[in-house]
Parts: C-alpha cells; structure tokens; sequence
C-alpha cells in the first residue's frame, strides 16, 4: 500500500511539474523592440517614444530593447531584421523614413508584428499608428494669441515636412481664433536638434518683437531663451517648464503609451490585427502640459471648451481644419464649412494666411 | 611584415581597452564580441548586410588613398559621393533611358561628376597652392546642401506626401540584388575596380609618378615628372570613386535620393585608407573591417540596448587607436 501511495505521489508531482512546465511556456513573455531614429536624450520626439517604451515595460511586464540613431534608408532594414531574427514579437519603427524598410523586413517575418509610426503603408503583419498633434498644437495657440501683447509670436520650426507644417498651421489657426491681429513669425533651423542654433533662432525672433515663442525641435533651447528675455514660450513634445519655469505656459506633449498599451494588450492577448491608428485628444495621445500660473482663467476656460469639443464630437477630428482656411496669398484653400481630409493633412504644404515666412525650396 | 603586424596589433590593443569599457557597464566583452562576430558571418542576411556597408567604404577608401599616395589630403569624398548619387539620380528619374544603357549612364555621370567635384580642390591646390585639406572639406558642405535643396524642391517626388524624397527609381535604375538580401552587384563592382586601382598604382608608370610625388615632391621635379598633373590626376581619380560610391549607394540602397544618403562613408574613407596604408588590395580588407564595426556596433545595440553613444565610442577608440599605430610605425 504504502509503495503504492509512494508511486502515486511521485506521479502527481512529476505531472504538476510537467503543467506548470506547459503554463509558464504559454506565459512566454512579450518581446517588444522599439527603432529610434535619434539619440533618446532629454527631451524630444524619440524621448516622448521611449517614455511609452518604459510605460509597457512596467506596466505589462513586456521585455523591450531599443536601438537609437538609426540612419533611414540605409542601416534601418538591418537593424529591423536583427530584432526580428531575434524572435520580438512586436517591433516598432518610429520614424517615417523607417516605412519601406519596415515594409520589406515584415515580408520575410510573417509571424513578427510590425507597427510603423507616422506612415502610410501597411500590410497582414504592419499596422500604423500616429497621433492628432496638430489639434494640442491649436489649443496650445489659443494660449499664445491670447497672451501676446505685441502681437507678434515666433515659432523656431525644424525642417519642412508635412507634420512641422500642419502643426505650424493649427497653432496658428488657433492664434486666430483669439487674436486675429496677430501674426506667427517662422523660422527654420533645417536640424532636429541643434541647441544652439535654435537658440539663436530663438533670440532672433525675440529681437524681433516676438513676446511668445513656439517651437517644433528636440530640445527644449528655444524654451531658455525665451526665459532668458523674459518672454513666454509654448513646449512641444514633453512638459518642458523646469527648463523654463516663469516662460513656459504651457507645452502641446505626446502621450505614446496610451498607443503602446493598446497595442501591447492587443499582442498578449493575440488579437492583434493590423489597422491605421491616428488617434488625436480624445483618447489622450496628445494634450497639453500643465498651464503656468501666468495663464488667466478666461484663457484656460476658453481652450477648455474648445477641447471639449474634440471630446464629446461636436467637431471633426480634423478640426481646426475647417474652411474657410486661406492661403498666404489669400487663396481660399478650403471652402466654408468644408473639411480638409486626412490625406489633405498628411500632405500639408502651404501656410495659412497669419503665418509669416516661407516655405523653403517649395515647389508651389 | 610590420605593413601587417602593426594593424593588426593596434586592433587587438582596442579590443583590450573597448573590453574594459563593455566590462564596465555590466557586458562581458568576451560575449559581445562574439554576437558581433556570429551575427556578421554566420547566416546568410549577416555576410549580405557586411558586403553592403562595405562596398561605400572601399569606394571611400579608394578615394582617400590615391591622392595619398601623392602626399594630398582627400577630405572632400564626403561630398564627391553626394554629387555623384545626385547625378546618378537625375538619369534615373528623368533620362527614361532604354534597360540596357541605364545603369552604365548612371555609374558614368556619376563618376564625372565626383571628378568634377574633385577638380576644384585639385585645380586650386595645383595652380595657386591652395591647401587641399580645406577647400575639399568645405565642399563638402556645399554638395549635402546642393542635394538637400534638390530633395526639398525641384527633385521631391509626386509619391512621398511632401517628405523630402525623390520618388523611387524604376526597376532598371537599381541593382540587381542577391540571395533574397540587399547584397548588391555593387560589391564585385569595387572589388574589380580595387585590383584594377592596384595595377594602376604599382605596375603603370602613372602609379610610378604617382608614388615618387608623394614619397619625395623634389625628387619628382628632378625626375622630370610634373607636380601638377599628378596632382590633379590623383584628385580627378579619388573623386571619380566617390563619385561612383554615391551612384552604387542611391541605386543598390536608398533606391531613391534623399538629404542624408551616406552615414559619413566618405569620412570613415580616410582611416580605411590609413589602415590599409594606401594599399587599394588593402583597402578591400580594411573596409571590410569598418563594415563589420559599422554591422556589430549595431548588433550591440540591438542584443544590449546599449546607448548609441558607447558604440560610438567603441568604434571611435578602434579608429585611434589604428592611426596612433600607424604613425608609431613611421616614427620607428
């Protein structure tokens, strides 16, 4: 009997051990990589990435790597393909540039989910994701034309492509709402990340008579010039007040891991499907920073209930890109009451009519 | 011998030294190096992905070397390789040149405009004795720029949402790839013109001139050999190979122009140039070392999440630690 009993336990045990074996494979863990196409820094597009790469990190016990700097176009594809040999299950490319090269890798790794950030192409196994900065942007210019008193507000602008320009576009549609006198002074540094230059940029415009700066860089230099001169300024990408306490008023800040832990719970649960993601305010990808005890209670009430609107859907996603919206030569570039479609944002080219400056080497 | 032991010693004392550093912040080097090394040669993407950065370096390194060979500082390949891949593009985009006739269009304009590139500095230092080291580098600015302005206006293409690209060229402007990678007909394309180069330099009495200019400028003017012409020859030809680096980058890589198209291939052209002590065969070996510094330096970051920085700086320390080695070996 005992021999018996002594055998039985033994077979229990080897059993219990061999499930537990089974579960713990099942629970295999996540492996989730992440492409940068700068360095993570302090503050900055690839910085606001990397703090949704932590959140997942500690929230859904995800495994994740990174890689940071990655040319585009040349050393993307390898990199993508060595995280995808090395069995992640999902991999992020956060940057534009990344597409083809995440297009062509995705090909030979169908079982490797791939999300491109900021792009258009997708596949079975690529989805995109992206978010609606451009609506912070105009809520963050209701700030700004509301709190200029010379009527003139700068905005240090990085390089020419479509997202700068829609964002220059909606911050300066916001202005308008508020301030229609005011005019929004452009200047392009042509780097990401050139802290000197933007502070000269920075300095230049405030010499100018601009009172507000606005800036779309990787670093928060035009936000210490402006608390240098004893002007305001607007952040972008991360709350950037303790590098500008008494200048910052507020800043238009992304929110990556609302995105990623979609995602993810999407990955762990394996019902990821690929699908375009271009979530805006609502879901609170993007947003504004913390206002500066500078900022009036009328101001903040006013960009409240223009924001509420973005929440309970009393304007379109697109919004503030709604006719009539001029041109700078006072072309009518959309009608009364029209909606410019997402395809129109994503390709953005021109300026509206209260912005100063040029677009450089445009063909239009 | 010492042409051999030296290189080679001062790799093993960076390997030392790097060591120590990965051992610093938590990697065991012993382990590293070796992902470096299985990820390079042992799988098929691996080898593919190491013949693709080296192709750029060899051409770089060549364009680095000849004028060396001549006592002339090549700073400028940086540049040469920009003109020749925005020349190469505009026969891609707009020449709608036959099947046939279109990549050997494209390898020729852009050759000529990597000389032409060239021929200001060579011009300059050979005529008014205008220091080469400084018009070929500023240069280099003005071809990235001359390109940027390209990509942002008249070049940008119809299908890229206003990003700053050219559209992709047709099918019959690219190379032909290999084996399901990106290894490209590029990498033979430098392999035989490296030999070629080599014949030139040691068997032709160009190389002959070449060599003496360099090694002994006064010896050259007794010999009867003409300073200037070897000058601007030797320049002529090292932007020549830059210039076909840029063509062999845009249309076997990028498959399209855009504002950044070489990870500095044409300023890491001058250490493979160094380290190979101006040997085109030589070249071939050393460019194939960076290429495998340039691949492992990013396996790193991909197998530890090491900052880019470290991998910088391991590379950067492979670099010193090469020319220190070489200077040594000219002092003793």
């Amino acid at each position: 009997m005992k021999g018996k009993f002594l055998i039985l336990f033994a077979l229990a045990v080897v059993s219990a051990g061999l499930l537990a074996g089974c579960a713990s494979e099942e629970e295999e863990q996540i492996k989730a990589a992440f492409v940068y196409v700068s360095p993570i820094g302090d503050a900055g597009w690839t910085y606001s990435h990397d703090l949704g790469r932590q959140y997942i990190e500690k929230v859904y016990g995800v495994k994740t790597a990174y890689a940071e700097n990655v040319a585009e176009g040349g050393d993307d594809e390898r990199v993508i393909r060595q995280f995808a040999e090395q069995g992640y299950d999902v991999i992020f490319t956060t940057s534009f540039g990344f597409m083809d090269a995440t297009i062509t890798v995705a090909k030979d790794f169908p079982d490797t989910i791939f999300e491109h950030c900021s792009g258009y192409k997708t596949a079975e196994n690529v989805g995109t994701y992206f978010g609606r900065m451009y609506q912070a942007r105009y809520l963050s210019g209701i700030v700004a034309g509301a709190m200029t008193k010379t009527n003139k507000i700068g905005y240090v602008a990085a390089v020419p492509i479509p997202e700068v320009i829609r964002g220059i576009n909606a911050f300066a549609l916001g202005v308008k709402k508020v301030n229609p006198d005011a005019k929004i002074y452009v200047v392009w540094t042509g780097t990401w990340y050139d802290p000197a230059k933007e502070k000269d940029a920075a300095i230049s415009l405030i010499d100018e008579g601009c009172d507000v700066i606005a800036q779309h860089q990787d670093s928060p230099a035009a936000q210490q010039a402006a608390e240098e001169r004893g002007v305001y300024s607007i952040g972008y990408h991360s709350d950037m007040s303790k590098f500008a306490p008494n200048a910052h008023l507020t800043a238009a800040i992304w929110n990556w891991s609302v995105i990623y832990s979609y995602i993810i719970e999407q990955v762990i649960q394996r019902t990821w499907k690929s699908e375009q993601i271009w979530w805006g305010i609502d879901k609170g990808v993007v947003g504004l920073a913390q206002f500066n005890d500078a900022v009036p209670e009328d101001v903040r009430k006013m960009v409240e209930e223009e924001k509420q609107k973005y929440l309970n859907g009393e304007v379109p996603e697109q919004y503030p890109f709604v006719g009539p919206i001029y041109d700078q030569q006072g072309k009518l570039v959309k009608a009364e009451g029209k909606v410019m479609t997402d395809e129109e944002l994503l390709s953005m080219s021109f300026f509206v009519d209260n912005v100063v400056g040029e677009i450089p080497a445009s063909s239009e | 011998m010492r042409d051999i032991i030296t290189p080679i010693a001062s790799i093993a004392a960076s390997l030392v030294v790097v060591g120590i550093l990965l051992a610093a912040i938590g990697i065991n080097p012993l382990e590293a190096y070796a992902v470096m090394f299985t990820s390079s040669f042992t799988s098929k993407f691996g080898l593919a992905e190491l013949c693709v950065k080296t192709t750029p370096l060899i051409f770089t390194g060549l364009a680095v070397a000849i004028p060396l060979k001549a006592g002339l500082w090549n700073i400028g390949a940086e540049g040469q390789l920009y003109m020749g891949a925005f020349a190469a593009s505009v026969v891609a985009l707009y020449s709608n040149l036959p099947g046939y006739a279109m990549l050997p269009a494209m390898f020729l304009i852009a050759a000529i405009f990597g000389m032409g590139w060239a021929a200001i500095p060579a011009v300059l230092r050979a005529k008014f004795d205008l220091n080469e080291i400084l018009s070929t580098l500023l240069l280099n600015y003005v071809a990235i720029y001359w390109v940027e302005y390209m990509v942002y206006g008249p070049m940008r293409g119809k299908e890229v949402y206003n990003f700053p690209y050219t559209d992709l060229f047709p099918d019959i402007a690219t190379l032909p790839r290999f084996f399901g990678t990106r290894f490209h007909l590029g990498f033979f394309i430098a392999i035989i013109i490296a030999i070629a180069i080599y014949y030139l330099v040691n068997k032709t009495d160009f190389g002959f001139s070449l060599r003496v200019v360099g090694a002994n400028p006064r010896a050259a003017d007794y010999a009867g050999i003409s300073r200037q012409k070897v000058i601007i020859y030797s320049m002529l030809l090292g932007g020549m190979f830059a210039g076909i680096a840029g063509m062999i980058e845009v249309s076997g890589i990028q498959l399209r122009l855009r504002p950044l198209i070489s990870t500095g291939y044409g300023y890491a052209g001058i250490p493979v140039a160094l380290l190979a002590s101006g040997d085109p065969l030589l070249v071939i070996v050393s460019a194939a070392l960076f290429g495998f510094l340039y691949v492992g330096g990013s396996v790193l970051q991909t197998t530890y999440s090491v900052p880019v920085a470290i991998v910088y700086v391991f590379q950067s320390l492979i670099v010193l630690f090469i020319i220190a080695g070489q200077s040594l070996r000219r002092r003793g």
